[in-house]
């Protein structure tokens, strides 16, 4: 049985069969194994609210609202654990030392880097094609990453 | 008139949309039986694995409708300024 962590980018292309990249996700997704588990971090719910009150216009949020009841009905959310909290800190360190990246590329990566915590914490695949997941196995080399775009 | 039974099998891409949509077909020309199209949706449905089913709940829906370009903005924005 494997344990997947979705990345919200991902989850977006699902409800959008008009991305490019939207035949490959949909085929992997398919493909699972019913004893596979399907995973969402709260914190991509925390994106997804962000979205839907930040929307440039009512359609938009709408159809977001619509895509985060979805998900909450078909995926797992995961929520954030002082287990993971200590993961963080030691990932964010570790990161930090070994690219020298300035406060603002910290920020921009503490989404991640609490992605990254979470699936450590419940052994599970990051389903991403951001690199910055890459950069972290670097160091952390239990940590799983799929890009179901390729 | 006589009935003459035919017995075709078709390639079908594998979601259930194009399942469905050759089953409409059938029925507006009256090859098949209402009930009938609809045990073959249903068994086609139970055949199919939990991923599977999630996957076509999702194509179907297709709430964002070519929109993810902008949802992933928003979500860069969201990360761009989230701070613990």
């Amino acid at each position: 049985m494997k344990r997947y962590i979705l990345d919200a980018n991902f989850l977006g292309t699902l409800e959008d069969s008009e991305s490019p990249e939207y035949k490959e996700i949909f085929r992997k997704l398919s493909s699972l194994p019913d004893e596979d588990e399907v995973c969402v971090s709260i914190i991509s719910i925390y994106e997804y609210y962000f979205g839907i009150f930040n929307a440039p216009d009512e359609n938009l949020s709408q159809q977001l609202l619509k895509t985060k009841d979805t998900i909450l009905e078909l995926f797992t959310i995961l929520p954030l654990t002082l287990e993971s909290a200590e993961l963080y800190g030691k990932i964010k360190t570790a990161y930090k030392k070994q690219t020298g990246a300035t406060r603002a590329g910290m920020r921009r990566h503490n989404v991640d880097f609490i992605l990254a915590s979470t699936a450590l914490e419940q052994q599970a695949v990051i389903v991403s094609k951001d690199n910055i997941f890459s950069k972290i196995q670097e160091f952390e080399q239990g940590l799983q990453v799929e890009n179901w775009t390729v | 008139m006589a009935q003459r039974r035919l017995t075709i099998d078709l390639d079908l891409p594998g979601s259930a949309e194009a399942l469905h949509h050759a089953l409409q077909i059938l029925l507006q020309y009256g090859l098949i039986s209402d009930k009938k199209a609809r045990s073959i949706e249903q068994e086609e449905t139970a055949k199919k694995g939990r991923w599977a089913q999630a996957a076509e709940r999702l194509q179907s829906e297709n709430y964002l409708k070519g929109r993810s370009g902008e949802v992933r903005k928003l979500f860069r924005e969201f990360r761009e300024e989230f701070e613990l």
